[in-house]
């Protein structure tokens, strides 16, 4: 009698297409399965992720999706989304979802050191040697470019901004600054 | 004066929405007033109901308040007429279409509208004048437009009756797309076998005028008579000496016309069952070497100076048979359809597998003209969807592909064939059996997958089909030598064109709209032109001759009446009021209106009744009966006396169009606001500016002008000359210093339901930016 | 009657300053030789990037990408952009904060803290479109009088410059579009058609940041359907994508030496050094020759092949 508890059974529940119809995707509903989509993905074709499946599971509201690696492994090229038939926004809802994640903690170690580096310098990829200083210069460009790197100012500007949004909080930025001191005071 | 008001519940329709007790329980405090409910109105007991308080109170006037008048508007005024009521003293209130169906969830407010839109009913009906019908004598031919399956099935059946059949096709030949066809589904029985005798029928019919080659060019008149104007390309031969020996001329001819699935000489005919058997000489093509003309010799029947023909005759009644194309792939890129040749459609398909086609049957790649190992196909390629607008399933697709697998495995031993599917729609009697017997008997494989690309493999010639079997999720490349897009169906080409010409609806997709889903299937939304086959919907065979012989039996039923009963709307002229000012006379393109020796003459024969001239008449001594300034002025009056919304629009919606449009917002149950109170008008140019500023000065946020697209106007240049008042509407509205934004001038066809649902949502958000109109009107004195 | 000369507000975005100054450098030196006019962005910040930064919050992207635009807006010019990414998130932010009054006003709520606004005055354009649609593809070619016909480019399109469709301005072209061909084709240089020639290199989305392996696998594909065509060069119109092509096709020789064969080999060059050579102008004022000395510096795959087939013409 193992092998039939109740757990087989899937539970389906509506919170993640809830937020999705919330958020204006409410699209996702015409979906037929018809595997467009994966056939479309490049990340398909050499990984396990499976577009349909993200989208099936999105729909039936199963919570894995927002837990799962695959969903990292979409590099949003908008193939999937181009060939919809039923026109469903299929790439912006996987970016919505990855929204979703965060929001329940699912980040990765990767993607949180950059969120530092763009909190840090408002640069996603900084100068952050002089060997490019070095470089740019030798170019015939400005050794610092015009961007927030030679405006102390505008980056203060985009870190109010982070905030005001509330993705400090979002991503644990206070408790994973706090252990940073922390270590360096160690 | 006593009225009675009828209101009906359709079911839940309209009372699951309104409180209609509410509704009776306000009437009923009006004097003269007699209130009615029931059930069904337009079912038996319904219609006795009415009848017998009609007698019982001695009742006058009638106001319905149900479903769209469009629908069953002729049926009660049959039904008051039974009981001595002239039928013109009637008026209705859309309670349904244009209320409960689009407001289902604010019942409160639409209870507030419909109230409404019965008080103007009541105040309508008022005024309105018992009118004597016109009768007319019904020409008693027909013309069939489209000599494909439909049109041909049509046109046998009505010469049948004895009555004169014009059978215009714009190709060189009758048959259509059916005679392309080597076999159909699901009975797998030669196609040009069925067809060909049927077209010898036609040809040999006493009453069939057959006009081959030919245009519709231009269509005016009524119901029972039309007049038609055809124009015959020239074949360059002359028919009545051509005696369809064609090989002979076909054989001397030096220039071929290359195409891989149609091809032909400069001169030629389609194909041998060809009917008329005459061919056709190919401007373009031919270098004018006379090999023919000698060929031909003493029969004499190549003439070269031939020019174009017109033709014009009357008609009754027209049926639009004019069927379809099949949907063209190169907007889909993935599928590279252009770019390799072993990439083809499933009419191309067709072709191979013709006896008669350019492989005398025997499938061959396009590409090196070598027997395919594989063939595969794809289904729903351009059908099902939604970012071209086709969102529709074109219900032959599936069986077509059965069949030409079917047909393939027959034909080349061990053929590996696969069909790519997202879901089999094997409609249609026997169709399932012939899925199944493709299963089982031939074991073709069906996989569920949507294919995504095709490309061509880097190390052989064979094309690759990238896709995911969604069964185990599994991604594959599956190699394959010949592709067959089961490509969709589209309205025949020039479609839009030709409805322009009848003055005839299209729905989004461009087929011909039908007048009801439901119970008008195969009527246009113009009385008199009836839609056959597949230009009103995709359709297999059995169900474009079952259309067919129900269009052709409702032409003949129309026939046989010998006359008919029209609605008098036509203007109305009162010599007293007439300072003869002759504006009338330049705004009507009609010829009805004639000033001679200062006189002024309504020509009544010639009046469409659009009131385009009432509309110019400052001394109002030109009216259209039901449509007077006054009945239009006592609506408007209803509506803003009591305000109930804010903002509150008026919508004056064009007999043609826009009514139309509206009431399909209705039957799709789209939503939209309350805050509109629809007024019906045979044509936005019978709209008196005065009228919108009357609506606006008493109270009204807004005003909404909806109309046919200008080349749709049902009136020719309706819409056109309500857009010229329009732009004066908008200067004196600047020089009243009122925002110009609150009038506003829309074209919603009958088949926009969704635009027209949208204009209100967005015209509400407009208004409702630029707040109550009191505000614009402080700066009048 | 003059024509009225072109002007932008010159967006860098992150990868080209602070990684590939020489892209920074062709396009300085090249839009001068054309005559278009250049205002920077000061202050201007990543863009956010649409892979990582619009994935993790998409509040977080519309503000800070509203930002960038109201530099521009105070410039009183819309923006040029190099980069596939940044015309991925600035092009969309401003289309739906145009359009998207709610938007809008969560925006500029945040917006009015740091005494900015979003007010929706400019247009985002990629260099590509720049140069095609505003400048013109047939001016271009006056200038243009150096032409390459034994340089074999295999091209890379990258994904946002077509995708999602819907904004872009290619007419809806996103299967088999042409405009970054004729482009290259009007140096004299012909493009060889490859298998999947618009596949995504494997770098956007926030993958190469969350499985480099899966990201390089992209690009070693992408490599070998070129390098089974036969290429010179492979030409881009992204800094990601050159970073990927680049720098990764160094990590691809190392993660995947097993299968590949041979290492590839394949110089990646952004569209403005190719068109500046076509030009007439100097390697040097185009970032195609290094004067400095610096180890651990792109590009990381020689492009000395590639100059020597331009040589062989000039």
């Amino acid at each position: 009698m193992e092998d039939l508890k109740s757990d087989r059974i899937l539970e389906i529940k509506d919170d993640i297409s809830d937020e999705l119809r919330k958020a204006g995707y409410a699209e996702i509903g015409a979906c037929i399965q018809c595997g467009n989509c994966t056939a479309s993905c490049p990340s398909g074709r050499r990984t396990a992720m499976r577009t349909r499946s993200i989208v099936r599971e999105a729909l039936l509201g199963l919570d894995e999706v927002l837990s799962d690696k695959e969903l990292w492994l979409c590099t949003t090229c908008y193939t999937c989304f181009e060939r919809c038939p039923r026109n469903i926004p299929i790439t912006d809802i996987i970016i919505f979802l990855r929204n979703l994640a965060v929001q329940r903690g699912h980040i990765l170690p990767n993607h949180l050191n950059l969120c530092r580096m763009f909190y840090d310098t408002g640069h996603g990829v900084p100068i952050n040697d002089e060997k490019w200083n070095i470089m740019r210069e030798s170019y015939g460009v400005s050794r610092v470019p015009p961007t927030v790197h030679a405006h102390p100012k505008a980056v203060k500007e985009v870190q109010e901004l982070i905030s005001c949004v509330g993705f400090d909080k979002t991503i644990a930025w206070g408790k994973y600054a706090k252990k940073e001191e922390k270590a360096e005071k160690k | 004066m006593k009225i009675g008001l009828f209101l009906c519940d359709c079911g839940t329709n309209i009372a699951g929405v309104l409180d209609i007790k509410a509704i009776m329980e306000h009437f009923k405090t009006y004097p003269e007033i007699y209130v009615f409910e029931d059930k069904y109105l337009c079912a038996e007991l319904g219609l006795n109901l009415i009848a017998d308080e009609i007698k019982e109170n001695k009742i006058d006037r009638v106001v319905i308040a149900a479903c769209s008048f469009k629908l069953h508007g002729e049926l009660f005024r049959n039904s008051i007429e039974k009981t001595g009521i002239n039928r013109y003293l009637i008026a209705f209130a859309n309670i349904r279409e244009q209320n409960s169906w689009v407001h289902a969830n604010e019942p409160m407010r639409a209870t507030e509208k419909a109230i409404d839109q019965i008080d103007m009913a009541i105040e309508r009906v008022k005024l309105l004048k018992p009118l004597k019908r016109r009768k007319a004598k019904i020409t008693p031919s027909v013309l069939i437009i489209g000599g494909g399956i439909a049109g041909i099935k049509a046109s046998l059946q009505i010469a049948d009756a004895g009555y004169k059949v014009y059978l215009v096709e714009r190709e060189p030949t009758i048959g259509g797309k059916m005679a392309l066809f080597d076999k159909t589904f699901p009975t797998l029985d030669c196609s040009i076998c069925i067809l060909g005798p049927i077209m010898v029928e036609v040809k040999d019919h006493p009453n069939i005028e057959l006009l081959t080659y030919s245009e519709v060019k231009e269509v005016s008149g009524y119901i029972g008579n039309f007049e038609i104007t055809i124009e015959k390309k020239p074949r360059f031969i002359f028919e009545d000496k051509c005696v369809g020996c064609f090989e002979i001329c076909r054989e001397v001819c030096p220039i071929d016309v290359e195409d891989t699935f149609f091809p032909r000489k400069a001169i030629d005919v389609s194909y041998p069952q060809a009917i008329p058997l005459i061919p056709n000489i190919l401007e373009e093509y031919c270098i004018g070497c006379k090999a023919c003309e000698i060929a031909c010799g003493e029969r004499e029947a190549i003439n070269f100076s031939q020019t174009k023909e017109i033709k014009r005759f009357k008609v009754g009644a027209i049926i639009v048979a004019t069927g379809y194309k099949t949907f063209d792939p190169t907007i889909l890129g993935e599928y590279n359809y252009t770019k390799y040749p072993n990439i083809i459609t499933g009419l191309e398909m067709e072709r191979l597998l013709n006896t008669d086609g350019p492989t005398k049957g025997v499938i061959l790649k396009p590409s090196d003209g070598s027997i395919p190992k594989s063939i595969s196909f794809i289904l729903c390629v351009g059908s099902r969807n939604k970012k071209i607008n086709h969102e529709y399933c074109s219900q032959v697709c599936c069986n077509y592909s059965v069949k030409q697998a079917i047909l393939a495995k027959k034909q080349i031993k061990n053929l590996d064939i696969m069909i790519y599917y997202t879901d089999i729609r094997a409609i249609g009697k026997f169709c399932e059996e012939f899925y199944n017997r493709a299963r089982e008997e031939f074991q073709i494989r069906f996989i569920k997958s949507n294919i995504s690309t095709i490309i061509k493999s880097d190390t052989s010639n064979e094309l690759l089909l990238r896709g995911e079997n969604i069964l185990d999720d599994h991604l594959f490349e599956n190699p394959t030598e010949l592709v067959v897009l089961a490509v969709g169906i589209e309205p025949a080409e020039g479609t839009e064109e030709l409805a322009q010409i009848l003055n005839i609806s299209t729905d989004t997709y461009g087929f011909l709209l039908e007048s009801h889903l439901k119970v008008r299937p195969s009527d246009s939304s113009v009385k008199g032109i009836y839609i056959a086959g597949a230009i009103q919907f995709p359709k297999d065979i059995p169900n474009s001759i079952s259309q067919a012989e129900s269009t052709a039996s409702k032409t003949i039923a129309l026939l046989t009446k010998g006359e008919i009963e029209l609605d008098p709307l036509v203007v109305q002229y009162n010599r007293d009021l007439c300072d003869l000012c002759r504006l009338c006379e330049n705004v009507c393109v009609f010829n009805a209106i004639e000033i001679e020796n200062e006189q002024l003459h309504i020509i009544e024969a010639n009046c469409v009744g659009c009131g385009a001239c009432a509309a110019m008449c400052h001394k109002n001594a030109l009216t259209v009966p039901g449509f007077t300034k006054e009945e239009i002025i006592t609506q408007l009056k209803v509506i803003t006396d009591k305000k109930k919304e804010s903002p509150l629009i008026v919508t004056f919606l064009c007999n043609w169009c826009s009514y139309i449009g509206a009431d399909l917002a209705g039957t799709s149950k789209i939503q939209y606001p309350t805050n509109t109170r629809p007024i019906h008008v045979m044509c936005t140019a019978m709209i008196d500016p005065a009228l919108v500023f009357e609506a606006l000065f008493n109270g009204a946020d807004g005003v909404l002008i909806a109309g046919c697209h200008p080349q749709d106007c049902h009136y020719t240049t309706g819409f056109i000359k309500a857009e010229n008042r329009y732009e004066s509407i908008i200067s004196m509205l600047e020089e009243l210093k009122i925002n110009n934004n609150r009038v506003k001038i829309i074209s919603i066809s009958a088949g926009e339901g969704q635009k027209f649902a949208d204009t209100i949502k967005e015209f509400s958000e407009t208004l409702k930016n630029l707040g109550p109109i009191s505000k614009d009107l402080k700066n009048i004195k | 009657m003059p024509e009225k000369k072109l002007k932008y507000s010159f967006y860098l975005g992150c990868v080209i300053p602070n990684r590939y100054p020489f892209i920074e450098q062709s396009v300085r030196n090249v839009f001068k030789e054309l005559g278009i006019g250049l205002i920077d962005m000061q202050g201007a910040s990543c863009c956010p990037a649409p892979g990582v930064f619009r994935g993790f919050s998409i509040p977080l992207w519309l503000v800070v990408g509203a930002r960038n635009i109201s530099i521009a807006e105070e410039n009183g010019a819309d923006i040029v952009l190099m980069c596939n990414g940044c015309y991925a998130t600035l092009l969309e932010v401003n289309v739906m904060l145009k359009h998207d009054k709610k938007k809008r006003d969560m925006v500029n709520e945040h917006l009015a803290k740091i005494g900015r606004e979003f007010k929706g005055t400019i247009e985002v354009k990629h260099i590509i479109d720049v140069l095609y649609y505003d400048f013109g593809l047939d001016k271009l070619k006056d200038y243009t009088n150096i032409k390459f016909p034994n340089l074999r480019v295999g091209v890379h399109y990258g994904c946002h410059i077509l995708k999602d469709s819907t904004h872009r301005p290619w007419h809806g072209e996103s299967e088999d579009p042409r405009f970054f061909e004729e482009l290259i084709e009007i140096t004299g240089a012909k493009c060889i058609d490859y298998k999947d020639r618009l596949m995504c290199c494997g770098a956007g989305g926030a993958v190469r940041t969350a499985s480099l392996e899966v990201s390089l696998d992209y690009t070693r594909e992408k490599l070998e359907n070129m390098r089974n065509v036969g290429v010179d060069c492979c030409m881009v119109c992204c800094p990601f994508c050159h970073l990927q092509l680049d720098l990764g096709q160094v990590q691809v020789n190392e993660t995947f030496k097993d299968i590949i064969g041979e290492p590839y080999k394949i110089p990646i060059i952004y569209y403005t050094q190719l068109l500046g050579l076509s030009m007439g102008m100097n390697p040097r004022e185009l970032g195609l020759v290094a004067t400095h000395k610096l180890a651990g510096v792109p590009p990381f795959i020689p492009i000395k092949s590639f100059m020597d087939k331009i040589k062989e013409h000039i």
